[in-house]
Parts: structure tokens; sequence; C-alpha cells
């Protein structure tokens, strides 16, 4: 989830008084926030694409360990 | 600025301007109604999830006007949360809103606003731009219903149009809506017939003279960790039009002979539906001792259907 220590001390200042950088902190914090919770929710995104695993014997193997 | 007017005619309880969650009161029970709208009675919760659906319809209308004026998208979405941020700060305390609700408070609302701009970046589904060249967003509209008032007045159908779409070659009327509950089919369902989805095809289609499909729900799931979104259309044709408004004619005569006999009716086959009517464990009081619970249980917040948001 977000940062909540910056976050925290972000969120009990008057906003009135935030500057721009301020607010894309807080922007940042939360999106960074989804990030995270997008990925939990969805672990296959977090190792993309598996590579295919050579194989470990060719066909020819086989049929040479069965005698044909 | 000039103070709102009362929906009510001079000296009575005949409510002339309706919107849809006055009539959907009544619609519910002609006593839930009488406590809401006539009294003007909340619920502490329900005052959360008002204040809450509020400032966070009305921030991502920030941001889509900000957008229609031609500001960027990190220009928009920042003064989208600054609102979010000043509108959940109490001036004179110097303290931030702090609602006792597990779901709903001032970091879920920043969080339901920021992750909403961010899932929908890259919105399919396009503002409309008016004749006088403005963004179809927030628009409050107050429609003559063609049902006449007591004071010979035509009675009014008001609401307010949170933004008007162009999704896939059509017309829609977009309207946001929070949930606690999970946006499954059975969600989407609650929207087919619904009161306020057929006013506000009507009212599209009569005041902004567009050929308005329907209604997309475009809805937030807020729960503690997490904000979750989806969108779903409701459609409505011309005959299921003229058929809501031939029956709310049948309902606004008969809450007009309600506020003249000063008596609301109680529907107790209600009382469990919608999720439980709040004022249940007052119906179930004896009537001489409801209004003490009202007070106690319960706070004053009128609704206004004119005011213009």
């Amino acid at each position: 989830m977000a940062d909540t220590s910056s976050l925290n001390e972000l969120f009990e200042r008057d906003p009135f008084k935030y500057s721009e950088q301020d607010i894309d902190t807080i922007i940042a914090r939360f999106r960074d926030a989804r990030a995270q919770f997008n990925l939990a929710s969805n672990p296959g995104r977090l190792t993309g694409p598996k590579a295919k695993a050579a194989p470990d014997k060719t066909v020819a193997d086989l049929l040479s360990e069965l005698g044909m | 600025m000039s103070e709102t007017p009362s929906p009510f005619l001079p000296g009575t309880n005949v409510q002339y301007a309706w919107d849809s969650t006055s009539l959907g009161w009544y619609k519910e029970c002609p006593r839930k109604y009488q406590y809401s709208m006539i009294q003007g009675y909340r619920t502490r919760d329900e005052s959360v999830h008002l204040k809450f659906g509020i400032i966070y319809h009305s921030a991502l209308e920030v941001y889509d006007h900000w957008r229609a004026e031609g500001q960027d998208f990190v220009a928009s979405q920042r003064a989208a949360v600054r609102y979010v941020l000043e509108q959940t700060w109490d001036v004179e305390t110097g303290k931030p809103w702090a609602p006792d609700h597990a779901s709903k408070s001032r970091e879920t609302l920043v969080r339901s606003v920021i992750w909403y701009l961010e899932h929908f970046k890259l919105d399919p589904a396009k503002t409309v731009i008016l004749a006088n060249g403005k963004p179809a967003v927030e628009l409050s509209f107050k429609l003559d219903s063609g049902i006449p008032s007591p004071n010979g007045e035509d009675y009014l159908l008001c609401g307010h149009i949170d933004r008007i779409v162009e999704f896939s070659g059509d017309q829609f009327v977009m309207d946001r809506k929070t949930s606690g509950s999970s946006l499954t089919p059975t969600f989407y369902r609650q929207f087919e017939p619904h009161n306020q989805m057929s006013l506000y095809t009507l009212a599209s289609q009569v005041i902004f003279n567009s050929p308005t499909k329907g209604v997309i729900i475009d809805a937030v799931r807020v729960a503690v960790g997490f904000s979750e979104y989806g969108r779903g259309p409701t459609y409505r044709t011309e005959t299921q039009l003229v058929e809501w408004l031939h029956d709310t004619k049948g309902w606004l005569l008969d809450a007009e002979r309600s506020a003249v006999e000063g008596y609301w009716r109680m529907n107790d086959t209600s009382c469990t539906k919608y999720g439980g009517c709040p004022f249940q464990k007052i119906c179930s009081k004896s009537p001489e001792v409801r209004e003490i619970f009202l007070e106690s249980d319960f706070v004053r917040n009128p609704w206004n259907p004119l005011q213009v948001r």
C-alpha cells in the first residue's frame, strides 16, 4: 500500500498550503500502491511469459530408451 | 450566491421539484420519504456516504473540466486531487475529515480518485461538447414534467448529470456510482429498470436534444485496501421512457395526496429490501415514541433537489 509515514505527515498538513510537489508526492504514492495492488492481484504479471524450457530428451532418445 | 429555493410549494408539504432520490424514497415507502425528505433525517453513516459520494463526483468533474479545456492529464489530475484534499479539510479546526467508517475515509477517497484517473487514463468514452462549446459535464437540469401541480404550474423533474459521452458511436449519460460491494453482473442488473437511469436518459434527450441511448454506470467499489472500477450500460427505448413518465405522474399525484392529508403511509413490505431501511428500527416502535428515537439516533440534513452542485 501507500508509503504511510510520509503520507500521514502530508495528510495532517493544511492542504491549502500544499505545493505542487506535495500533490505530486501524494499522487506518486497512490500510483505506486496501485501498481503493487495490481501485481498482487495478477501475480502472473510478475514473471511475464515463461521461457520455454529446453526439452530434456528428444523423441529419438525416448524411442531409443524404449528399444524401438 | 443566491439561496436555493425550497422544493416545496410555499406553506405546504407538497413537493413540486422532484429528483430521482426523493422520488425513489417515495416509491420505496411513503413513510421513508416523510422521514428523509419532509423531515430531513439521515443516519450518521448515510451522511458519510453522501459526503464521500459528492466529493468523489465533484473531483472527477474538476478533472473533466480541466481536460475539456485543453489541460493535460497531469495538471488535470493534480487539480482533482487538490480539490479532494481541500474539501476534506476543516478550515476552522485545522483538522482533516475523519469519518468513523471502515472503508470510507479521506485516504480511500483520495485513492479512489487517483486510481480512477489512472484506470481510465485512455478513456474510450469521450465527453460530448455542447452546442455552446462547453463540455457536457456536471449538468444540473430542471425539466417540466407536463404534470400540473396544485399551484397550476407543472411539477419539475430535476437532477444532476455527471457527464454525457460518446461511446462506440452512440451517446450516453455517464453516471458515477460508489459501492461497497463487488461489481458483478448482479450489481449492474439493479439499474434495469431504475428510476434515476430512466429520468436521466429522458432528461438528456429532452433538455440537450440528443439521441441518448441510455446510461453507462461508471462504478467504483471502495474497499479498505483497494478501489476497483467497472462500467456497464443500461439502455432505454422511447416507449420505456413514455411508460416511466406515465408512472411518475401516478406517483406524484399520490405524493400530493399524502402531503395534503399530512399522512405518509408505511410500506411494510419494503423494510428489509434495498439493503434494509435505516428507519426500520423507528417504524418498529410505537407511534408515540418514534419522534424521540428519530431525534436521538439520526441527524438532520435536509435534501433539496434544486441544489445546483
